[in-house]
């Protein structure tokens, strides 16, 4: 934990921060709790708020597991299994992934790395993230009343029979999540074009934002459809039309159309951002540049257009006419192309590298091992006779967590570790940061990959019942379940700990180029001291970074003291 | 790669030293084009459902349909197009300093916009179908319902720049941000209506 | 690069293909196989299965690899190798993916052209686009199931043509059972019983919501839609028992609507269906009250199951839609 203490490159940069004693500007807690326009509080927001999410989202799986322990129904009981896991994956999904990745570090970061002032539109911004709380009250809700129990994908008919009440409450939920991250769409797209500082090219961007600009743009395009689908499921639902009914001459499967064509891009808005953050933390604990920006940037782009031509994949048994499923095959298998020249870029990242195996870093590096094991289960499940016979069986279960936990999760914890010293001005532990580490990544194992064969073997998903022939391997995975509930306490506490009393960070422990790195820790309202200044490019390690740093340090300091006497006069 | 050293950036930071918030450009006009890149995709979705069902079914709309009336609907669409031109001779105008003729523009239009929802109400009314009668009958209420929802909003939007207007000087020929945004959303507004009317009316 | 290194990394290489062959064929990943178009999925997992694992250990390796060779030493805060890119690399890493892809591509739609064929065999159908010659659940409208005209255009496989199938069943899924009817004799049957290597057909539609028929065994699985009517092709090729599984969600007690199939030789089935057809005689009504009978079988499902019977009741009334 205290290695970066001990780096003697960080003397100049400590001293400076602790020459002020007084801690300018930082935010009050109870301002966490109001109406704030600041991008970084409501980033905060966002993900403290997330958080809570995903810890309940967790406590279902938990439970979710538990029944899943042994063959027989027998801890949650039939119904309320349905329940768990509906709520289960549409917490984690709408009030965890989304809403963390694009609200949370979106929001905190984009405007910093762009070295601007705050977001285009502050208070669009802060309605968004107030839209999020009754997202999830909603949901819990309805966890309370008749649950929604027709999956996360609420097929109908049977989302139509299934609990009326607790049905709609899981729509409107999903509405006003859906608006929320709309509007915060609308906002990054227009940030991000638009007010960039001067002098910053789009490819003098951080790489974290031309994914943020993928993102928005999947969202302002895909999301608006899915609203569509829910608002004629509700009709369905209460007024008694029969858009998805047979019985009213409906159609489900254009539901199916309808939902997977939001869904489908929405796993690319889980993934693009994190795709960024790692493009940003790899360099920096790698002490390299990225390898091949330009081609980093332009696949973000290439798997925005193609997520969105893709989704039939998951309708390959849906009755769907055989030249769709023909396109959406190659289509599908196309995007291994992109996501591989990511993925071999990080590698060549690392290669050559002096590797600090921060906390950050060791999440990162699982990102990139555990992403690939759920992106090559995707490409088996692209091929339209593959995916024939493991269509809705564990072996989906194990794609989607390996590229949901394994990706946007180790992802999500790789951006906390790194970006904590910003957001809080304090160190997180490293020591519990490893324990966390290797808990997430053994019991993420456990818990997953016995899933694959479940599913080849036999073993259809959503069941909370199940053949006692697949009994072995779900109860390891409930183990491994266990394992990871567990995982998540080191973080937690380590997270509330160090926010309240650990170690001072300084501006830039980690020694990092990129703008947010050039202002304090945290960052005063308004972001900068002076106006940014661009010095190098934001991977420009093993080239001048020493004197750069140095560089922003002294400017820091000065800035610092200036700003402080300006605040100070009007009192003398 | 990204980003030399770019000298003169380096002396502003000397310079600015304080953290002046630096005006910067509105981009609400931008951002409410992005919006409605949004809403055109709900349309969109719902536009394609509709064809979707309509070619599923052996017959479309489905057998005993009752007729609809065109001529009703087709003044309706009529003064809703036209109210596109009525709005957009109010930027000019004020530009041109002319609250006045600011003002006439958009009353005019927003008479328009009422009586559009007028109609679509006697129409409603006056229909023989009902919500539930049949899918074609069900995405007829929806669609236009939704539609008259934005038409609604676009109404309010433009009664909210009338008020304002009404206070001297809110709208000046350099900022009339709100003058552009409601123009631009009623023109939006009015292009969905067209692919409507041609979808549930014509085809 | 000095020679040693040349042949450590030729070692790496060859290591590397042989763990991937050999995991590829010794997985033990899947069930049994029991229809002829079985061992065809069998095969392209397999290969797909080898190339997944040779890029797995490859990242894998380069992700270990860098964490030894590239670790920060004790004491170097120093910076590492600027290098920011190698167009030829990129282009490589581009590439090779591209032609796997291909390749992946290609062969599924060869594979998916043979299973529909149903007979295969390894057979190589010509995959020249022929999409539209596919036959398998192409869904049509619900009217006219009854007449036989089902599009249905014969799949030329080298040496064999295939004609019509020999034997179709009607399926219906229904909130946790499946019923089976037997139109050339009017049978009505609570389980799927077909006779060995006979080309069969599956007509299938749903009562209330989706679900989906599979059997693994078959590698093969389509969803069953109320409303609408999917298909479902093959021939059986081993003697046995399989289940049929439901695989898409639909209710409470999805999990535990399952039915057996029995492939038996072409005696034994026709000799179950001759008893079945003795059995049911007395009341006249399997042939033409096929609904009634569908619901007496779910109602025996039910309690096989041990399903309450207000919980199913209830269900049924939810399902009476009001639109
Ligand atoms: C973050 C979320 C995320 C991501 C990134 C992905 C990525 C991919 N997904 Fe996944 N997927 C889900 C989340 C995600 N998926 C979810 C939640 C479901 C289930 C929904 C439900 O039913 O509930 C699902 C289901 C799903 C299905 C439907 C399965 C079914 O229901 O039958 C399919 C089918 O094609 C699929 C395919 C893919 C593919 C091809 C990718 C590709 O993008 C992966 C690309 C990456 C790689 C291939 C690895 C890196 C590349 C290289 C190292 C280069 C070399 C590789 C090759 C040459 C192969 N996914
Ligand atoms: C980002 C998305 C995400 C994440 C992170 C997870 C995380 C987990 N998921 Fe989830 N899952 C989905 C998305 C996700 N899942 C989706 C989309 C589905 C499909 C649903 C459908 O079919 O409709 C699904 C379905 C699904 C199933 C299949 C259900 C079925 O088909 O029958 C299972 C079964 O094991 C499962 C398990 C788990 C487990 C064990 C975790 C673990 O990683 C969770 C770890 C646990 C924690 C992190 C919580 C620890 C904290 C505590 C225990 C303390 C609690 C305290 C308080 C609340 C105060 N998930
Ligand atoms: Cu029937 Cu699941
Ligand atoms: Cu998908």
């Amino acid at each position: 934990m205290t290695q970066l203490y001990e780096n003697p490159n960080l003397a100049s940069a400590s001293s400076a921060s602790s020459l002020v004693k007084i801690e300018l500007l930082s935010e009050p807690w109870w301002r966490f709790f109001t109406f704030s326009t600041d991008h970084k509080v409501i980033g905060i927001q966002y993900l403290v708020t997330t958080f809570f999410f995903y810890l309940v989202g967790g406590a279902l799986a938990t439970a979710v597991r538990a029944e899943l322990a042994t063959p027989e129904a027998d801890f949650l009981g039939f119904e309320r299994y349905n329940g768990a896991f509906t709520v289960h994956a549409t917490i984690m999904i709408f009030l965890w992934i989304v809403p963390a990745l694009v609200g949370g570090f979106g929001n905190y970061l984009v405007p910093l790395m762009i070295g601007a002032r705050d977001m285009a539109f502050p208070k669009l911004n802060a309605v968004a993230f107030w839209m999020i709380p009754p997202t999830g009250i909603l949901l819990l809700v309805s966890l309370l009343t008749e649950a929604p129990a027709a999956g996360w994908t609420s097929y109908p008919p049977l989302s139509l029979i299934s609990g009326k009440l607790g049905e709609e409450l899981w729509i409107l939920s999903i509405l006003l999540g859906g608006t929320s991250s709309i509007l915060a769409a609308v906002n990054f797209f227009v940030t991000i074009l638009k007010m960039r500082m001067p002098g910053m090219k789009l490819e003098d961007m951080p790489l974290f934002c031309w994914a943020m600009l993928a993102t928005s743009v999947l969202t302002l395009i895909a999301t608006p459809v899915l609203a569509g689908a829910l608002i004629l499921l509700s009709f369905d639902l209460l007024a008694g039309t029969a858009f998805f009914n047979p019985t009213g001459g409906g159609d489900p499967v254009v539901y199916q159309h309808m939902f997977w064509f939001y869904s489908h891009p929405a796993v690319y808005i889980m993934i693009l951002p994190v795709f960024g953050m790692i493009s940003e933390i790899l360099p920096v604990h790698a002490r390299k540049p990225i390898f091949a920006y330009k081609a980093i940037a332009y696949s973000s782009l290439a798997i925005c257009f193609l997520g969105l031509i893709v989704w039939a994949h998951h309708m390959f048994t849906s009755g769907t006419p055989d030249w769709m499923r023909v396109f959406f095959m190659i289509a599908t298998m196309a995007i291994a192309v992109p996501t591989g020249i990511k993925v071999f870029s990080w590698l060549a990242t690392l290669w050559g590298g002096k590797i600090r195996f921060t906390s950050a870093m060791l999440f990162g590096m699982g990102f990139v091992s555990m992403f690939v094991v759920g992106g090559l289960s995707g490409i088996i499940l692209a091929s339209v006779p593959l995916d024939i016979h493991v269509h809705d069986t564990y072996f989906v279960v194990a794609h989607l967590h390996y590229v949901l936990f394994g990706g946007s999760v180790f992802g999500i914890y790789a951006g906390l570790y790194h970006w904590f010293p910003k957001m809080t001005g304090r160190m997180l532990n490293e020591f519990w940061g490893r324990v966390h580490f290797v808990l997430t990544f053994v019991g993420f194992n456990i818990c997953f990959l016995p899933m694959h064969k479940l599913g080849l073997m036999g073993m259809p998903r959503r069941v909370a019942q199940y053949d006692p022939q697949f009994a072995d391997l779900n109860w390891i995975s409930s183990v491994g379940a266990f394992i990871l509930a567990i995982s998540t306490l080191p973080f937690l506490f380590n997270a509330i700990y160090s926010w309240l009393a650990g170690p001072k960070a300084g501006d830039n422990p980690w020694e990092a180029l990129s703008l947010e790195w050039t202002t304090t820790s945290p960052p005063p309202h308004q972001n900068f001291y002076g106006d940014p200044i661009l010095l190098t490019g934001p991977y420009d390690y093993g080239t001048h970074s020493k004197e750069t740093l140095d560089y922003f340090a002294s400017q820091l300091k000065t800035l610092r003291e200036l700003a402080l006497m300006d605040t100070e006069a009007p009192h003398s | 790669m990204q980003g030399s050293l770019a000298p003169d950036m380096l002396v502003a930071g000397h310079t600015q030293a304080k953290a002046v918030h630096a005006e910067h450009p509105d981009h609400r006009l931008f951002g409410i084009l992005v919006f409605l890149v949004a809403e055109a995709c709900l349309f969109l979705g719902l536009f394609i459902a509709y064809l979707a069902f309509s070619l599923n079914s052996p017959v479309w709309p489905p057998e005993g349909t009752p007729e609809r009336e065109l001529l009703l609907p087709g003044i309706n669409t009529l003064i809703l197009i036209g109210s596109s031109f009525v709005i957009h001779q109010a930027k000019p105008a004020i530009k041109a300093n002319n609250v006045r003729g600011l003002r006439l523009w958009f009353s005019l239009t927003a008479l328009m916009g009422a009586i559009f929802l007028m109609g679509q109400i006697y129409e409603y009314s006056h229909l023989e179908f009902g919500l539930t009668t049949n899918l074609f009958a069900s995405t007829f209420y929806v669609l236009t319902g939704f539609h008259g929802l934005h038409v609604a909003a676009g109404l309010l939007f433009i009664l909210a720049v009338l008020w304002r207007s009404l206070k001297p000087g809110h709208y000046s020929p350099e900022y009339h941000f709100g003058v552009e945004a409601a123009e631009v959303y009623w023109h939006f507004v009015d292009g969905v209506w067209i692919v409507l009317f041609v979808l549930l009316y014509l085809l | 690069m000095s020679a040693l290194s040349n042949i450590i990394l030729v070692g790496i290489g060859i290591l590397l293909t042989v763990t991937s062959l050999w995991y590829g064929q010794n997985h033990h990943l899947l069930p049994a196989s029991a229809a002829n178009s079985a061992p065809l999925f069998d095969s392209l997992f397999n290969s797909t299965l080898t190339i997944a694992t040779g890029i797995f250990l490859i990242v894998q390796g380069v992700l270990i690899y860098t964490a030894i060779r590239y670790r920060k030493r004790r004491g170097d805060w120093g910076d590492g190798d600027p290098n920011h890119g190698n167009v030829l690399l990129e282009i490589v890493w581009t590439a090779i993916p591209a032609v796997i892809i291909l390749w992946l591509g290609l062969s599924s739609l060869d594979v998916y052209q043979a299973i529909n064929g149903g007979v295969g065999m390894g057979g190589h159908t010509h995959s020249g686009m022929a999409a539209s010659e596919m036959t398998m659940a192409m869904e049509e409208p619900d009217h006219g199931a009854a007449d036989s005209g089902y599009a249905y255009t014969p799949v030329v496989v080298p040496g064999k043509e295939v004609g019509k199938p020999e034997l179709v069943v009607q399926v219906q899924g229904m909130q946790y059972a499946w019923v089976f009817t037997y139109p050339e004799s009017g049978l009505v049957a609570g389980e799927l019983h077909l006779p060995l290597n006979k080309r069969v057909r599956l007509e299938m539609t749903a009562l209330d919501v989706n679900h989906a028929f599979w059997v693994p065994q078959f590698r093969l699985k389509q969803d069953v839609i109320p409303g609408r009517e999917t298909y479902l092709e093959f021939v059986p090729s081993q003697l046995g028992e399989y289940p049929i599984i439901c695989a898409e969600l639909c209710g409470p007690y999805h999990g535990v609507m399952a039915g057996q199939l029995f492939v038996e030789t072409p005696e034994a089935f026709e000799r179950w269906q001759q008893e079945q057809i003795l059995a049911t005689r007395p009341d006249d009504s399997t042939l033409a009250l096929a609904p009634q009978s569908e619901s007496a079988f779910a109602r025996a499902q039910q309690q096989r199951l041990g399903i309450p019977a207000d919980i199913h009741q209830a269900l049924q009334q939810g399902s009476q839609f009001s639109g």
